[in-house]
Protein backbone atom coordinates (compact mmCIF):
# COMPACT_ATOMS: atom_id res chain seq x y z
CA UNK A 1 0.00 0.00 0.00
CA UNK A 2 1.21 3.50 -0.86
CA UNK A 3 0.56 5.60 2.18
CA UNK A 4 0.92 9.29 2.89
CA UNK A 5 0.67 10.52 6.45
CA UNK A 6 0.06 14.12 7.46
CA UNK A 7 1.79 15.66 4.46
CA UNK A 8 2.52 19.36 4.57
CA UNK A 9 4.21 21.53 1.97
CA UNK A 10 4.62 25.31 1.85
CA UNK A 11 5.88 27.52 -0.96
CA UNK A 12 6.81 30.77 0.74
CA UNK A 13 3.75 31.89 2.69
CA UNK A 14 1.41 29.67 0.70
CA UNK A 15 0.47 26.33 2.18
CA UNK A 16 0.06 24.08 -0.86
CA UNK A 17 -0.65 20.88 1.09
CA UNK A 18 -1.96 20.92 4.63
CA UNK A 19 -2.00 17.81 6.85
CA UNK A 20 -3.07 15.49 4.05
CA UNK A 21 -3.21 11.73 4.60
CA UNK A 22 -4.22 9.20 1.98
CA UNK A 23 -3.59 5.67 0.82
CA UNK A 24 -3.66 3.80 -2.45
CA UNK A 25 -3.97 0.02 -2.50
CA UNK A 26 -2.85 -2.20 -5.35
CA UNK A 27 -5.71 -2.95 -7.71
CA UNK A 28 -7.76 0.19 -7.03
CA UNK A 29 -8.13 3.49 -8.85
CA UNK A 30 -8.29 6.47 -6.54
CA UNK A 31 -9.33 9.88 -7.78
CA UNK A 32 -7.72 12.99 -6.33
CA UNK A 33 -10.15 15.76 -7.08
CA UNK A 34 -10.03 19.44 -6.52
CA UNK A 35 -10.19 22.79 -8.27
CA UNK A 36 -7.11 24.37 -9.88
CA UNK A 37 -4.52 25.20 -7.24
CA UNK A 38 -5.96 22.73 -4.74
CA UNK A 39 -2.54 21.06 -4.30
CA UNK A 40 -3.05 18.00 -6.48
CA UNK A 41 0.23 18.23 -8.41
CA UNK A 42 2.24 19.00 -5.27
CA UNK A 43 0.66 15.97 -3.58
CA UNK A 44 1.53 13.81 -6.60
CA UNK A 45 5.13 14.99 -6.52
CA UNK A 46 5.46 14.19 -2.83
CA UNK A 47 3.83 10.78 -3.30
CA UNK A 48 6.29 9.95 -6.08
CA UNK A 49 9.26 10.85 -3.91
CA UNK A 50 10.29 13.67 -6.26
CA UNK A 51 9.51 16.35 -3.69
CA UNK A 52 10.30 16.28 0.00
CA UNK A 53 7.36 17.20 2.24
CA UNK A 54 8.00 19.85 4.90
CA UNK A 55 6.51 17.38 7.34
CA UNK A 56 4.75 14.03 7.20
CA UNK A 57 5.91 10.94 5.34
CA UNK A 58 5.23 8.76 2.32
CA UNK A 59 5.81 5.02 2.51
CA UNK A 60 5.29 1.89 0.41
CA UNK A 61 6.24 -1.78 0.69
CA UNK A 62 9.43 -1.06 -1.29
CA UNK A 63 11.37 2.14 -1.95
CA UNK A 64 8.94 4.88 -3.00
CA UNK A 65 11.22 6.19 -5.78
CA UNK A 66 11.54 2.67 -7.25
CA UNK A 67 7.91 1.54 -6.94
CA UNK A 68 6.00 4.70 -7.86
CA UNK A 69 5.81 6.08 -11.37
CA UNK A 70 4.33 9.47 -12.07
CA UNK A 71 2.87 10.63 -15.38
CA UNK A 72 3.05 14.39 -15.53
CA UNK A 73 0.48 16.74 -16.92
CA UNK A 74 2.77 18.78 -19.13
CA UNK A 75 5.73 17.51 -21.08
CA UNK A 76 6.78 19.71 -23.96
CA UNK A 77 8.30 16.88 -26.01
CA UNK A 78 10.34 19.16 -28.20
CA UNK A 79 13.10 16.55 -28.58
CA UNK A 80 13.43 15.53 -32.20
CA UNK A 81 12.92 11.85 -31.53
CA UNK A 82 10.31 9.53 -32.93
CA UNK A 83 8.02 7.49 -30.68
CA UNK A 84 10.15 4.36 -30.92
CA UNK A 85 13.40 6.23 -30.16
CA UNK A 86 11.90 8.12 -27.26
CA UNK A 87 10.27 5.10 -25.64
CA UNK A 88 13.37 2.99 -26.29
CA UNK A 89 15.35 5.58 -24.32
CA UNK A 90 12.80 5.51 -21.50
CA UNK A 91 12.85 1.70 -21.47
CA UNK A 92 16.63 1.67 -21.10
CA UNK A 93 16.45 4.26 -18.31
CA UNK A 94 13.84 2.08 -16.58
CA UNK A 95 15.77 -1.16 -17.13
CA UNK A 96 12.79 -2.63 -18.95
CA UNK A 97 13.63 -3.01 -22.64
CA UNK A 98 11.87 -6.39 -22.78
CA UNK A 99 8.41 -4.87 -22.43
CA UNK A 100 8.85 -1.98 -24.86
CA UNK A 101 6.81 -3.43 -27.74
CA UNK A 102 4.12 -4.78 -25.39
CA UNK A 103 3.65 -1.36 -23.82
CA UNK A 104 3.60 0.42 -27.19
CA UNK A 105 0.72 -1.88 -28.15
CA UNK A 106 -0.96 -1.59 -24.75
CA UNK A 107 -1.24 2.20 -25.09
CA UNK A 108 -2.21 1.96 -28.76
CA UNK A 109 0.79 3.66 -30.33
CA UNK A 110 1.79 0.89 -32.75
CA UNK A 111 0.80 3.00 -35.79
CA UNK A 112 2.90 5.93 -34.62
CA UNK A 113 6.24 4.23 -33.94
CA UNK A 114 8.03 6.28 -36.62
CA UNK A 115 6.20 9.56 -36.00
CA UNK A 116 8.22 12.36 -34.42
CA UNK A 117 6.95 12.89 -30.87
CA UNK A 118 6.49 16.70 -31.21
CA UNK A 119 4.24 16.05 -34.23
CA UNK A 120 1.80 13.78 -32.36
CA UNK A 121 -1.71 14.86 -31.39
CA UNK A 122 -2.37 15.84 -27.76
CA UNK A 123 -4.00 12.46 -27.06
CA UNK A 124 -1.09 10.49 -28.47
CA UNK A 125 1.42 12.63 -26.57
CA UNK A 126 -0.47 11.68 -23.42
CA UNK A 127 -0.16 8.03 -24.45
CA UNK A 128 3.61 8.46 -24.89
CA UNK A 129 3.64 10.00 -21.45
CA UNK A 130 1.69 7.11 -19.94
CA UNK A 131 3.83 4.54 -21.78
CA UNK A 132 6.94 6.19 -20.27
CA UNK A 133 5.38 5.81 -16.84
CA UNK A 134 4.47 2.17 -17.44
CA UNK A 135 7.96 1.32 -18.65
CA UNK A 136 9.09 1.67 -15.06
CA UNK A 137 6.91 -1.35 -14.31
CA UNK A 138 5.52 0.47 -11.26
CA UNK A 139 3.56 -0.90 -8.34
CA UNK A 140 1.77 2.45 -8.11
CA UNK A 141 1.01 4.73 -11.02
CA UNK A 142 0.22 8.40 -10.42
CA UNK A 143 -1.51 10.20 -13.29
CA UNK A 144 -1.59 13.97 -13.09
CA UNK A 145 -4.56 15.30 -15.07
CA UNK A 146 -4.32 12.59 -17.76
CA UNK A 147 -7.31 13.93 -19.66
CA UNK A 148 -6.68 17.65 -19.64
CA UNK A 149 -6.84 19.21 -23.10
CA UNK A 150 -8.11 16.06 -24.82
CA UNK A 151 -11.17 15.64 -27.02
CA UNK A 152 -13.93 13.23 -25.89
CA UNK A 153 -12.64 10.36 -28.07
CA UNK A 154 -9.08 10.65 -26.73
CA UNK A 155 -10.46 11.02 -23.20
CA UNK A 156 -12.30 7.75 -23.57
CA UNK A 157 -9.19 6.03 -24.94
CA UNK A 158 -7.13 7.19 -21.98
CA UNK A 159 -9.92 6.26 -19.55
CA UNK A 160 -10.22 2.74 -20.99
CA UNK A 161 -6.46 2.36 -20.85
CA UNK A 162 -6.27 3.43 -17.20
CA UNK A 163 -9.14 1.07 -16.24
CA UNK A 164 -7.08 -1.77 -17.67
CA UNK A 165 -4.02 -1.02 -15.53
CA UNK A 166 -5.68 -1.40 -12.17
CA UNK A 167 -5.47 -5.20 -12.11
CA UNK A 168 -1.75 -5.07 -11.41
CA UNK A 169 -1.11 -1.65 -9.94
CA UNK A 170 -2.58 0.94 -7.65
CA UNK A 171 -3.57 4.04 -9.60
CA UNK A 172 -4.03 7.58 -8.31
CA UNK A 173 -5.57 9.94 -10.84
CA UNK A 174 -5.66 13.65 -10.23
CA UNK A 175 -8.32 15.52 -12.13
CA UNK A 176 -10.75 18.36 -11.83
CA UNK A 177 -13.26 16.55 -14.03
CA UNK A 178 -15.96 15.06 -11.82
CA UNK A 179 -17.39 13.15 -14.76
CA UNK A 180 -14.08 11.39 -15.43
CA UNK A 181 -13.59 10.56 -11.78
CA UNK A 182 -17.09 9.14 -11.48
CA UNK A 183 -16.56 6.87 -14.47
CA UNK A 184 -13.07 5.76 -13.58
CA UNK A 185 -12.46 5.69 -9.86
CA UNK A 186 -13.24 3.20 -7.09
CA UNK A 187 -12.62 5.82 -4.47
CA UNK A 188 -12.52 9.61 -4.48
CA UNK A 189 -10.62 12.10 -2.34
CA UNK A 190 -11.70 15.71 -2.76
CA UNK A 191 -9.14 18.27 -1.66
CA UNK A 192 -9.16 22.01 -1.52
CA UNK A 193 -6.45 24.40 -0.31
CA UNK A 194 -4.29 21.31 0.22
CA UNK A 195 -6.72 19.75 2.70
CA UNK A 196 -8.98 16.74 2.36
CA UNK A 197 -12.61 17.77 2.43
CA UNK A 198 -14.28 14.43 1.90
CA UNK A 199 -13.45 10.92 0.67
CA UNK A 200 -15.21 7.67 -0.17
CA UNK A 201 -16.62 5.72 -3.12
CA UNK A 202 -18.47 7.85 -5.70
CA UNK A 203 -21.76 6.14 -4.83
CA UNK A 204 -21.27 6.65 -1.12
CA UNK A 205 -20.40 10.31 -1.57
CA UNK A 206 -23.41 10.92 -3.79
CA UNK A 207 -25.69 9.06 -1.37
CA UNK A 208 -24.46 11.11 1.57
CA UNK A 209 -25.18 14.53 0.15
CA UNK A 210 -28.50 16.23 0.14
CA UNK A 211 -28.64 16.83 -3.61
CA UNK A 212 -31.79 16.72 -5.72
CA UNK A 213 -32.56 14.92 -8.95
CA UNK A 214 -32.99 17.20 -11.95
CA UNK A 215 -36.03 16.65 -14.16
CA UNK A 216 -35.36 18.27 -17.51
CA UNK A 217 -37.67 18.64 -20.52
CA UNK A 218 -38.33 20.78 -23.58
CA UNK A 219 -41.64 22.66 -23.68
CA UNK A 220 -43.95 24.73 -21.47
CA UNK A 221 -43.37 24.66 -17.71
CA UNK A 222 -46.20 22.55 -16.21
CA UNK A 223 -48.80 24.34 -14.11
CA UNK A 224 -48.01 24.42 -10.41
CA UNK A 225 -44.25 24.07 -10.97
CA UNK A 226 -43.51 27.65 -12.07
CA UNK A 227 -41.78 28.52 -8.78
CA UNK A 228 -39.55 25.44 -8.77
CA UNK A 229 -38.52 25.54 -12.44
CA UNK A 230 -35.61 27.32 -14.06
CA UNK A 231 -35.51 27.83 -17.81
CA UNK A 232 -32.39 27.19 -19.87
CA UNK A 233 -33.15 28.15 -23.50
CA UNK A 234 -35.95 25.81 -24.71
CA UNK A 235 -35.58 23.53 -21.72
CA UNK A 236 -36.77 23.85 -18.17
CA UNK A 237 -35.26 22.16 -15.12
CA UNK A 238 -37.01 21.21 -11.91
CA UNK A 239 -34.94 20.09 -8.91
CA UNK A 240 -36.63 17.56 -6.65
CA UNK A 241 -35.74 14.79 -4.24
CA UNK A 242 -38.83 12.81 -5.36
CA UNK A 243 -38.75 12.69 -9.17
CA UNK A 244 -41.24 9.81 -9.35
CA UNK A 245 -43.91 11.97 -7.68
CA UNK A 246 -43.30 14.80 -10.13
CA UNK A 247 -43.59 12.44 -13.11
CA UNK A 248 -46.78 10.96 -11.65
CA UNK A 249 -48.29 14.44 -11.42
CA UNK A 250 -47.33 15.23 -14.99
CA UNK A 251 -48.89 11.99 -16.21
CA UNK A 252 -52.10 12.54 -14.24
CA UNK A 253 -52.50 16.11 -15.46
CA UNK A 254 -51.81 15.05 -19.04
CA UNK A 255 -49.12 17.72 -19.40
CA UNK A 256 -46.51 15.09 -20.09
CA UNK A 257 -47.90 14.79 -23.63
CA UNK A 258 -46.76 18.36 -24.42
CA UNK A 259 -43.20 17.76 -23.29
CA UNK A 260 -40.28 16.52 -25.37
CA UNK A 261 -36.85 15.11 -24.47
CA UNK A 262 -37.88 14.44 -20.88
CA UNK A 263 -34.98 13.21 -18.76
CA UNK A 264 -34.16 12.66 -15.10
CA UNK A 265 -30.57 13.34 -14.09
CA UNK A 266 -29.20 11.68 -10.99
CA UNK A 267 -27.06 13.82 -8.69
CA UNK A 268 -23.38 13.10 -9.34
CA UNK A 269 -19.97 13.95 -8.02
CA UNK A 270 -20.27 17.47 -9.35
CA UNK A 271 -23.12 18.04 -6.94
CA UNK A 272 -21.02 16.43 -4.19
CA UNK A 273 -18.15 18.77 -5.01
CA UNK A 274 -20.28 21.91 -4.96
CA UNK A 275 -22.07 20.73 -1.87
CA UNK A 276 -18.89 20.11 0.14
CA UNK A 277 -16.88 23.06 -1.12
CA UNK A 278 -19.91 25.31 -0.74
CA UNK A 279 -20.39 24.11 2.82
CA UNK A 280 -16.74 24.89 3.53
CA UNK A 281 -17.04 28.38 2.10
CA UNK A 282 -20.06 28.94 4.31
CA UNK A 283 -18.16 27.66 7.36
CA UNK A 284 -15.08 29.77 6.53
CA UNK A 285 -17.05 32.95 5.98
CA UNK B 1 26.79 2.83 -18.58
CA UNK B 2 24.00 1.66 -20.90
CA UNK B 3 21.75 4.44 -19.60
CA UNK B 4 24.43 7.10 -20.09
CA UNK B 5 25.02 5.96 -23.68
CA UNK B 6 21.27 5.94 -24.36
CA UNK B 7 20.89 9.50 -23.05
CA UNK B 8 23.84 10.64 -25.14
CA UNK B 9 22.42 8.90 -28.20
CA UNK B 10 19.05 10.61 -27.75
CA UNK B 11 20.69 14.02 -27.25
CA UNK B 12 22.95 13.49 -30.26
CA UNK B 13 19.98 12.59 -32.49
CA UNK B 14 18.20 15.70 -31.25
CA UNK B 15 21.24 17.88 -32.06
CA UNK B 16 21.83 16.33 -35.50
CA UNK B 17 18.20 16.90 -36.42
CA UNK B 18 18.53 20.61 -35.68
CA UNK B 19 21.33 21.61 -38.08
CA UNK B 20 20.47 25.32 -37.95
CA UNK B 21 20.99 25.46 -34.17
CA UNK B 22 24.31 23.64 -34.50
CA UNK B 23 25.46 26.00 -37.27
CA UNK B 24 24.68 29.12 -35.24
CA UNK B 25 26.36 27.67 -32.14
CA UNK B 26 29.59 27.04 -34.08
CA UNK B 27 29.43 30.53 -35.66
CA UNK B 28 28.92 32.07 -32.21
CA UNK B 29 31.90 30.23 -30.68
CA UNK B 30 34.13 31.14 -33.63
CA UNK B 31 32.92 34.75 -33.43
CA UNK B 32 33.74 34.99 -29.70
CA UNK B 33 37.14 33.40 -30.31
CA UNK B 34 37.94 35.73 -33.22
CA UNK B 35 36.83 38.88 -31.43
CA UNK B 36 38.56 38.14 -28.14
CA UNK B 37 41.57 36.40 -29.68
CA UNK B 38 42.56 38.82 -32.41
CA UNK B 39 40.91 42.10 -31.44
CA UNK B 40 41.14 42.21 -27.64
CA UNK B 41 44.08 39.93 -26.90
CA UNK B 42 47.43 41.62 -26.41
CA UNK B 43 49.73 38.64 -25.85
CA UNK B 44 51.93 36.67 -28.23
CA UNK B 45 50.47 33.96 -30.46
CA UNK B 46 51.77 31.30 -28.05
CA UNK B 47 50.03 33.13 -25.16
CA UNK B 48 46.79 33.25 -27.14
CA UNK B 49 46.98 29.54 -27.99
CA UNK B 50 47.69 28.55 -24.38
CA UNK B 51 44.93 30.70 -22.88
CA UNK B 52 42.41 29.73 -25.55
CA UNK B 53 43.03 26.01 -25.24
CA UNK B 54 41.90 26.39 -21.62
CA UNK B 55 39.29 29.07 -22.19
CA UNK B 56 37.37 27.00 -24.76
CA UNK B 57 37.29 24.02 -22.38
CA UNK B 58 36.03 26.14 -19.53
CA UNK B 59 33.43 27.80 -21.75
CA UNK B 60 32.03 24.54 -23.16
CA UNK B 61 32.12 22.82 -19.76
CA UNK B 62 30.22 25.64 -18.10
CA UNK B 63 27.72 26.42 -20.86
CA UNK B 64 27.00 22.88 -22.02
CA UNK B 65 26.43 21.45 -18.56
CA UNK B 66 24.12 24.19 -17.36
CA UNK B 67 22.19 24.51 -20.63
CA UNK B 68 21.80 20.76 -21.14
CA UNK B 69 20.22 20.33 -17.70
CA UNK B 70 18.04 23.43 -17.97
CA UNK B 71 16.80 22.44 -21.42
CA UNK B 72 15.73 19.08 -20.01
CA UNK B 73 13.92 20.99 -17.27
CA UNK B 74 12.23 23.39 -19.72
CA UNK B 75 11.01 20.45 -21.78
CA UNK B 76 9.64 18.57 -18.79
CA UNK B 77 12.08 15.73 -19.47
CA UNK B 78 14.00 16.32 -16.26
CA UNK B 79 10.99 15.26 -14.19
CA UNK B 80 10.54 12.20 -16.39
CA UNK B 81 14.19 11.25 -15.91
CA UNK B 82 13.84 11.77 -12.17
CA UNK B 83 10.76 9.60 -12.12
CA UNK B 84 12.56 6.82 -14.01
CA UNK B 85 15.16 4.43 -12.58
CA UNK B 86 17.97 6.72 -13.72
CA UNK B 87 20.24 7.71 -10.85
CA UNK B 88 21.57 11.20 -10.25
CA UNK B 89 25.14 9.98 -10.86
CA UNK B 90 24.15 8.49 -14.22
CA UNK B 91 22.30 11.64 -15.26
CA UNK B 92 25.15 13.97 -14.28
CA UNK B 93 27.70 11.65 -15.94
CA UNK B 94 25.78 11.84 -19.21
CA UNK B 95 25.86 15.63 -19.05
CA UNK B 96 29.56 15.66 -18.19
CA UNK B 97 30.22 13.41 -21.18
CA UNK B 98 29.30 16.31 -23.47
CA UNK B 99 32.38 18.08 -22.34
CA UNK B 100 34.46 15.56 -24.29
CA UNK B 101 33.70 18.03 -27.08
CA UNK B 102 35.75 20.62 -25.26
CA UNK B 103 38.79 18.33 -25.38
CA UNK B 104 38.39 18.12 -29.16
CA UNK B 105 38.13 21.92 -29.46
CA UNK B 106 41.16 22.42 -27.22
CA UNK B 107 43.05 19.83 -29.26
CA UNK B 108 42.23 21.75 -32.45
CA UNK B 109 43.46 25.04 -30.99
CA UNK B 110 46.68 23.40 -29.78
CA UNK B 111 47.18 21.79 -33.21
CA UNK B 112 46.75 25.18 -34.93
CA UNK B 113 49.12 26.75 -32.37
CA UNK B 114 51.70 24.03 -32.96
CA UNK B 115 51.98 24.98 -36.62
CA UNK B 116 51.67 28.77 -36.22
CA UNK B 117 53.73 29.51 -33.12
CA UNK B 118 56.41 28.14 -30.85
CA UNK B 119 54.62 26.17 -28.14
CA UNK B 120 55.82 23.28 -25.98
CA UNK B 121 53.80 20.06 -25.89
CA UNK B 122 53.69 18.12 -22.64
CA UNK B 123 51.57 15.43 -20.95
CA UNK B 124 50.64 18.09 -18.39
CA UNK B 125 48.37 19.77 -20.96
CA UNK B 126 45.76 17.01 -20.53
CA UNK B 127 45.35 17.22 -16.72
CA UNK B 128 45.25 21.03 -16.91
CA UNK B 129 42.43 20.93 -19.47
CA UNK B 130 40.50 18.14 -17.72
CA UNK B 131 40.70 19.84 -14.33
CA UNK B 132 39.62 23.18 -15.81
CA UNK B 133 36.70 21.51 -17.57
CA UNK B 134 35.56 19.71 -14.43
CA UNK B 135 35.82 22.84 -12.29
CA UNK B 136 33.54 24.61 -14.77
CA UNK B 137 31.20 21.62 -15.05
CA UNK B 138 30.75 21.97 -11.28
CA UNK B 139 29.87 25.63 -11.77
CA UNK B 140 27.43 24.63 -14.53
CA UNK B 141 25.80 22.18 -12.09
CA UNK B 142 25.53 24.95 -9.52
CA UNK B 143 23.84 27.27 -12.01
CA UNK B 144 21.34 24.60 -13.02
CA UNK B 145 20.66 23.82 -9.36
CA UNK B 146 19.62 27.37 -8.55
CA UNK B 147 18.16 28.68 -11.81
CA UNK B 148 14.73 27.59 -13.08
CA UNK B 149 14.70 28.31 -16.83
CA UNK B 150 17.11 28.34 -19.77
CA UNK B 151 16.36 32.00 -20.49
CA UNK B 152 17.23 33.04 -16.96
CA UNK B 153 20.38 30.89 -17.08
CA UNK B 154 21.52 32.37 -20.38
CA UNK B 155 21.58 35.84 -18.87
CA UNK B 156 23.34 34.70 -15.69
CA UNK B 157 25.86 32.52 -17.54
CA UNK B 158 26.75 35.33 -19.95
CA UNK B 159 27.29 37.87 -17.17
CA UNK B 160 29.22 35.39 -15.01
CA UNK B 161 31.35 34.09 -17.80
CA UNK B 162 32.30 37.49 -19.18
CA UNK B 163 33.14 38.62 -15.64
CA UNK B 164 35.36 35.54 -15.28
CA UNK B 165 37.04 36.12 -18.64
CA UNK B 166 37.93 39.71 -17.79
CA UNK B 167 38.92 38.92 -14.22
CA UNK B 168 41.12 35.98 -15.14
CA UNK B 169 44.30 36.55 -17.15
CA UNK B 170 42.95 35.25 -20.49
CA UNK B 171 43.80 38.49 -22.37
CA UNK B 172 46.67 39.73 -20.24
CA UNK B 173 49.04 38.68 -17.49
CA UNK B 174 48.24 39.27 -13.83
CA UNK B 175 51.42 41.16 -12.88
CA UNK B 176 50.25 44.70 -13.63
CA UNK B 177 46.83 44.31 -11.96
CA UNK B 178 45.84 45.96 -8.66
CA UNK B 179 46.26 43.80 -5.55
CA UNK B 180 42.50 43.37 -5.01
CA UNK B 181 42.04 42.08 -8.58
CA UNK B 182 44.88 39.63 -8.12
CA UNK B 183 43.22 38.35 -4.94
CA UNK B 184 39.87 37.95 -6.68
CA UNK B 185 41.53 36.06 -9.51
CA UNK B 186 42.60 33.32 -7.11
CA UNK B 187 38.95 32.24 -6.65
CA UNK B 188 38.40 31.78 -10.38
CA UNK B 189 39.34 28.33 -11.74
CA UNK B 190 40.00 29.80 -15.19
CA UNK B 191 42.89 31.87 -13.72
CA UNK B 192 44.73 28.77 -12.55
CA UNK B 193 43.95 26.88 -15.76
CA UNK B 194 45.31 29.68 -17.95
CA UNK B 195 48.41 30.24 -15.81
CA UNK B 196 49.17 26.52 -15.62
CA UNK B 197 48.78 26.17 -19.38
CA UNK B 198 51.06 29.15 -20.08
CA UNK B 199 53.66 27.73 -17.73
CA UNK B 200 53.57 24.44 -19.63
CA UNK B 201 53.01 25.53 -23.23
CA UNK B 202 54.71 28.94 -23.43
CA UNK B 203 57.52 28.61 -20.88
CA UNK B 204 58.03 24.88 -21.43
CA UNK B 205 58.11 24.16 -17.68
CA UNK B 206 57.21 20.85 -16.04
CA UNK B 207 55.41 19.68 -12.93
CA UNK B 208 57.88 21.41 -10.60
CA UNK B 209 56.55 24.80 -11.77
CA UNK B 210 52.88 23.88 -12.20
CA UNK B 211 52.14 21.76 -9.13
CA UNK B 212 50.90 24.75 -7.14
CA UNK B 213 48.37 25.77 -9.84
CA UNK B 214 47.34 22.14 -10.37
CA UNK B 215 46.77 21.70 -6.65
CA UNK B 216 44.56 24.80 -6.51
CA UNK B 217 42.70 23.56 -9.60
CA UNK B 218 42.12 20.17 -7.99
CA UNK B 219 40.79 21.92 -4.87
CA UNK B 220 38.48 24.19 -6.86
CA UNK B 221 37.32 21.24 -8.99
CA UNK B 222 36.47 19.15 -5.95
CA UNK B 223 34.76 22.18 -4.38
CA UNK B 224 32.59 23.18 -7.35
CA UNK B 225 31.77 19.59 -8.32
CA UNK B 226 30.83 18.62 -4.77
CA UNK B 227 28.66 21.67 -4.11
CA UNK B 228 27.13 21.59 -7.64
CA UNK B 229 26.35 17.87 -7.43
CA UNK B 230 24.89 18.09 -3.94
CA UNK B 231 22.78 21.14 -4.70
CA UNK B 232 21.32 19.70 -7.90
CA UNK B 233 17.97 18.21 -6.92
CA UNK B 234 17.35 14.91 -8.69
Amino acid sequence: MLEAENLEKCFGDTKAVDDLSLEVRKGEIVGLLGPNGAGKTTTMQMLSGLMEPDSGKVSAENSVRRSVSVVFQEVEYSSKLNVREFLRMMSVLNENTGELEKIIEKVGLEKYRDTMVPGLSGGNKKKVNIASGLLKDPEYLLLDEPNSGLDPRARKDVRDMVSGFADDVGVLVSTHSMEEAEKLCDRIIIIEDGREIVSGSPDKLVAEIDADFVVKAEGKIPEGFEDQATRVEDFFEIKTDKPHELIKKLVESGEIDDLENLSIEKPGLEEVFFEVTGRRYEEDN
Amino acid sequence: MKKIIELLKADLLDIIRRPANMFFAVIMVLGVLFLTGFVLNTGTTADIVASYAVFISAYTGFIMTSMAILKDRDRGLYRMYRSSKLSKAEYVSSKISYTALSLILSGLIIAIGFFTSKIFLSWLILPVIILTVLAHVGMGLLISAFVETTQEAQRIVQVLFFAMIFLSPVFYTSEGLPQIMQMLQQFIPLTHGVEAMRTVMVDGNGLEHTWRQLTVLIGLTIGTMTVGYRKLEF
